[in-house]
């Protein structure tokens, strides 16, 4: 008897785009290949070149490096639209999709995203293989924010935003009406309502789902499994001041909130105000070290796409990198092999977003390395970071608090090795291959239940 | 009447009791005179000027000889200079010969009969011309030189005789031909100039087709010396309407400021507005002209400007014409509401043009849902993303009707991918032109399977499955049930409709339309009561198909989706019906999304004027019937004191 065929389709391929998603659904597709129960299929959406060419005439679908199990879907003549999530031409679905999904037979459908897709496409998996059962993983909050699934708000000077609604979404997006806002949920949810079982890579995330009007007993808290790495070496007793940055340079990550914070940090700059402003609410360790120009908080910044931000940001971003250069260097874009590298010259792992968060990669991959993190004290961020035991928290979009709090980093002996000590042990792939496999399992005994029942 | 109309055409001024003068047997040695020139107007329509014994206004039969080929023709004519002392009666005249067919216009007449018997003449090659003239010299060599009222009873003559060819496929043709001849003999009076010292002044501010016939105006007229004694409009094509008795007079407080007027009697109203018929269609687009005189003698005329034709700015224009003014209701009863009227029987009725099915059609519906589309086509796509999850909606017989011709590609090719993708049957029916939305539905509904009719609007978007079974269950079990709504909710859980009622406007003192808690939310007590109402709104109202088409289905004439509903509700009251509102099935509706907000209220305006016009004391003993209704809006403060 032939494996059942479980169906990854994700919004893009690590070959062509390297976002965090995409690298953790492959890691996926391999773990679940390597565990032997299922025979994974991985559907990726992308195009030859940037003009979204097809990798073949006639047709929309393409290989990756000639593997058996792994397919390129182009999108070539389609229009993918922004507000709904859709492809508006719906022969992408009815043909291309339905012609695929008829070849290749899965037994599950596992989506990791529907970005470029389209929410259409759960239907379409409905409609021509009625019986299999679909899973879907939340990565963001796209379904609930039009604002790139960040929930930051466009007004009020950014706020993060609790909860969705016609009038709030209209607020943010002015030329689109509330009733359009009311049709896109209505419309996702539609197509999300097919789905069988979500996966949740936080607690928080979970939560806004619910609140959104997914059924609490359709999503599961499933975190994110990652590959093991080998630890890093004990670099002996010294002073641990030396940070980093890891990720995109983007307005919700929040490393404007970091240079500011820098600059407070700065040995010409006003690192007094800073520790000032720290010392009230700051432990007392804070204010006792010597601020030493020797000793220098430095900060290293890893990352990448500042020219994909809009113009006043790359800007700010620029200005803030001139005005910090004593302190801050930047060190550029990183792929994943150079990671222990990059973690062996920092102590810490500053994560500064000012959005929720969904369960961010870089805190698993800083505690893998046992590098304990800094991080705004908000969402998925504070779920994944225990305050004092594992991490500090600082106060979110506040360089001033985020200053105090690497100030005492820096400075406070015995913190570092303290906070080192209370990493929990990353969830391995593994066992999150042996978790996943475990659902697909009980979806398939579910449905040979049901048919056995009609 | 017909004596007046007689003497006009005889310059003597002694007029031709028989309408023909008396002339030679057409049968004798020769005939009575010759034909001197000959042009073609048009297709089948020959001008034709010539000495001869007979003439006169009334139509005689006439035949053609062209190409050998004898063409059945009817003939008009007009003697153009009086009666000489000659015995043969023979004088100056011209003939408008309409011909059975235009097939052979533009040759030559080889023979030419006007008149049958004793009373008609015949004309052979050697009494026609050997070639045809054209129209500026047929006119220069025989009527240009009369007199100004001669010339101006020619053109009258003209346009009468070719009124019939100025409708169907050669009526642009004769309307150029009819502006041409205009131009050669009309009088010109000077034209009106604007300063504070000219005697007679005046200004077209709007001009708008309403059909091919009707016209709407608004301008303004200042005269210093005396008060008009004509004001006249003449079409490109020389029809003159008379419209001095017909303004209706409306104050220009700015008008009245340049020229420092004013009256005993208190600040005169120069503006005017005025829907008026012509004797005969026009179709051009240059060359209207007002023309006006008063008491002292001035005569001025007044350029007007290109006829607006689109019907849409034809209404907004005419209804924005509409002030709510008391003493302004004459323009509204005598000029707008007969242009509105005019303006839509225009557009009905519907004529569909392509029906498609998709999916596979339920065999037995037993609704029909109706659905016009108009402007907008992307809510067929959302609607069809709840209605996949229902499958009664997939059990019932779901018609869209497009009323924007100009989407019908569009529309067409985005149906069957969504019938493809969302497995929900439907039909789509494109509409020739776009005719408002009481014709597209009562389209729509011509076409239905089921025995009741449901009538949705597009922007509506159901709260969960199961309404429409429910729908049916209630209205097949409520005996002398009319039409049946649901709770209609904005995207924000507040009410949009629970029931529809008539209230008395304090300021205009007209009924208008309101709808039951409107604003608040959803959960409301009293909103939860499924009861019998004054009305329910079209926006989604079930109602069973032979009872919709007794009563003729939705009224065509209001304007543009808004009180038909109302209408047919209060026929259905009036025919002993009762409607009624279903407060557990609610449904969202997403309304005026891209309606322009200021057309709304015009059209609002219109057509609750035109309601209460016609149905004020109806509405009134509605209200009394369905006061307790009322009170629960209303705080009962002094019942309640009375109770305690």
């Amino acid at each position: 008897m032939s494996k059942p065929r479980v169906l990854y389709v994700c919004h893009g391929h690590p070959s062509l785009r390297p976002g965090g998603a995409e690298v953790y659904a492959l890691e996926l597709y391999r773990g679940m290949r390597e565990q032997g129960e299922f025979e994974p299929v991985f559907l990726a959406k992308g195009s030859r070149g940037s003009g979204d060419l097809p990798w073949h005439p006639g047709t929309q679908f393409g290989l990756v490096d000639g593997e058996a199990n792994q397919y390129l879907l182009s999108a070539n003549g389609y229009h993918f639209d922004w507000l709904y999530h859709t492809i508006t031409d719906k022969q992408f679905y009815t043909r291309d999709v339905h012609e695929f999904l008829l070849a290749v037979r899965p037994d599950i459908v596992h989506f990791q995203h529907t970005v470029y897709l389209g929410y259409d496409m759960i239907l379409q998996v409905k409609n021509t293989l009625p019986e299999v059962p679909i899973v879907y993983t939340l990565h963001e909050y796209y379904p609930i924010c039009r604002q790139g699934g960040h929930m930051i708000r466009t007004v009020r000077n950014e706020e993060l935003c609790e909860r969705d609604s016609p009038e709030r979404c209209h607020e943010c997006f002015p030329d689109v009406s509330p009733q359009m806002f009311f049709m896109r949920k209505r419309f996702i949810q539609s197509h999300l309502s097919l789905v069988d079982v979500f996966l949740a890579p936080s607690r928080f995330l979970r939560e806004r789902y619910v609140e959104w009007g997914i059924p609490a007993e359709k999503i599961r808290f499933e975190e994110y499994g990652r590959q093991p790495v080998s630890p890093l070496p004990d670099d002996g007793e010294r002073r641990r001041d030396r940070f980093g940055y890891f990720g995109q340079l983007a307005s919700f990550k929040g490393v404007h909130v970091l240079l500011n914070a820098m600059k407070l940090l700065a040995p010409h700059g006003s690192e007094a105000t800073a520790t000032r402003a720290g010392r009230p609410s700051g432990p007392a360790a804070a204010g006792d070290s010597d601020p030493s120009p020797a000793n220098q908080p430095h900060l290293w910044v890893h990352g990448a796409n500042l020219e994909l931000q809009p113009g006043s940001y790359q800007n700010e971003i620029r200005s803030h990198l001139e005005a910090t250069k004593e302190n801050v260097t930047l060190v550029g874009r990183y792929v994943p092999t150079d990671l222990p590298r990059l973690m062996q010259n920092v102590d810490w792992v500053v994560v500064p977003s000012i959005w929720w968060e969904n369960s961010p990669l870089v805190i698993q991959e800083a505690f893998a390395f046992g590098r304990p993190v800094i991080c705004s004290g908000i969402g998925a961020m504070v779920e994944k970071v225990s305050d004092r035991i594992n991490g500090l928290h600082f106060r979110v979009n506040d360089p001033v608090d985020l200053a105090r709090v690497m100030a005492e980093a820096a400075n406070a002996p015995g913190l570092w090795e303290q906070l080192r000590g209370g990493i929990p042990p990353v969830y391995g792939i593994k066992d999150h291959v042996k978790t996943l496999a475990g659902v697909y399992r009980e979806l398939l005994e579910r449905k040979l239940a049901g048919r056995g029942e009609t | 009447v017909k004596t007046k109309k007689q003497e006009r055409h005889s310059p003597d001024g002694k007029g031709h009791r028989s309408g023909i003068v008396n002339g030679r047997p057409a049968h004798g040695a020769g005939a009575p005179g010759r034909i001197e020139h000959l042009t073609w107007l048009s297709d089948g329509l020959l001008l034709v000027a010539g000495s001869v014994a007979i003439g006169g206004a009334s139509k005689l039969s006439a035949s053609v000889i062209l190409r050998g080929e004898v063409v059945g023709a009817e003939a008009e004519g007009t003697f153009y200079d009086a009666a000489q002392d000659r015995p043969d009666g023979v004088r100056g005249a011209l003939f408008v010969v309409r011909c059975d067919s235009g097939a052979l216009t533009g040759k030559i007449p080889e023979g030419l009969a006007l008149g049958a018997g004793r009373a008609g003449a015949k004309f052979g090659p050697a009494q026609l011309p050997a070639k045809l003239d054209d129209l500026s010299t047929l006119l220069r060599q025989t009527v240009a030189p009369l007199d100004a009222e001669a010339r101006s009873r020619v053109l009258q003559f003209l346009v009468s005789a070719t009124r019939d060819r100025l409708c169907g496929s050669s009526g642009l043709r004769t309307s150029r031909a009819l502006f041409r001849a205009r131009e050669a003999l009309r009088e010109r009076l000077p034209l009106a100039e604007i300063g504070r010292d000219t005697p007679l002044a005046g200004h077209v501010d709007a001009f708008a087709a309403v059909g091919p016939s009707s016209f709407y105006i608004r301008g303004w007229l200042a005269s210093t010396a005396g008060p008009l004694t004509r004001v006249t409009a003449v079409s490109p094509e020389g029809c003159r309407a008379e419209l001095l008795d017909r303004l209706f007079h409306r104050h220009r407080p700015d008008v009245n400021a340049f020229f420092a007027v004013s009256e005993d009697g208190g600040i005169p109203k120069l503006g005017f507005g005025c829907y008026f018929e012509a004797d005969a269609p026009s179709h051009l687009t240059e060359g209207w002209l007002i023309e006006a005189a008063n008491a002292c003698g001035d005569e001025i005329e007044v350029v007007v400007p290109d006829p607006v034709r689109d019907l849409v700015t034809v209404r907004n224009t005419l209804l924005a014409d509409v002030s709510w003014d008391p003493d302004d209701r004459a323009l509204l009863v005598d000029h707008v509401a007969p242009a509105v009227k005019q303006l839509q029987r225009q557009r009905g009725p519907a004529r569909i043009k392509k029906v498609a099915q998709y999916g596979t059609p339920p065999p037995d519906p037993a609704v029909s849902i109706i659905i016009p589309l108009y402007g907008r086509i992307d809510f067929v796509e959302q609607q069809m993303a709840q209605f996949v999850h229902d499958a009664e909606i997939s059990q019932a017989d779901v018609v869209y009707v497009l009323d924007s011709p100009e989407l019908s590609q569009t529309a067409f090719a985005l149906a069957p991918q969504l019938a493809q993708l969302y497995r929900v049957p439907f039909r789509l029916a494109g509409l020739e032109s776009n005719v408002g939305y009481s014709e597209a539905t009562n389209a729509g509904a011509s076409l239905a399977h089921g025995r009741l009719l449901l009538l949705l609007n597009s922007d509506i978007l159901p709260d969960r499955p199961g309404w429409l079974g429910r729908m049916v269950a209630f209205h097949d079990a409520t005996p002398e049930i009319g039409a049946l709504g649901p709770k209609l909710l904005y995207e924000d859980d507040s009410i949009q409709h629970a029931g529809l009622f008539f209230y008395r406007e304090a300021q205009s003192g007209l009924w208008c339309n309101n709808h039951y808690y409107k604003g608040l939310h959803r959960t409301l007590p009293p909103a939860n009561v499924t009861r019998a109402v004054p009305g329910v709104t079209g926006a989604c109202m079930m109602i069973s198909l032979e009872l919709y088409r007794q009563l003729g289905g939705l009224s065509g004439q209001y304007v543009q989706g808004d009180y038909e509903d109302s209408d047919l509700c209060l026929r259905l009251a009036e025919a002993g019906r009762e409607n009624w509102y279903l407060a557990d099935v609610e449904l969202y509706h997403l309304e005026g999304q891209s309606y322009p907000s200021q057309v709304r209220r015009l059209v609002a305006g219109f057509n609750r004027w035109l309601q209460d016009h016609q149905w004020s004391p109806f509405i009134e003993r509605v209200m009394l019937k369905y006061s307790s209704n009322i009170r629960v809006v209303e705080p009962e403060r002094p019942a309640r004191a009375k109770h305690t």
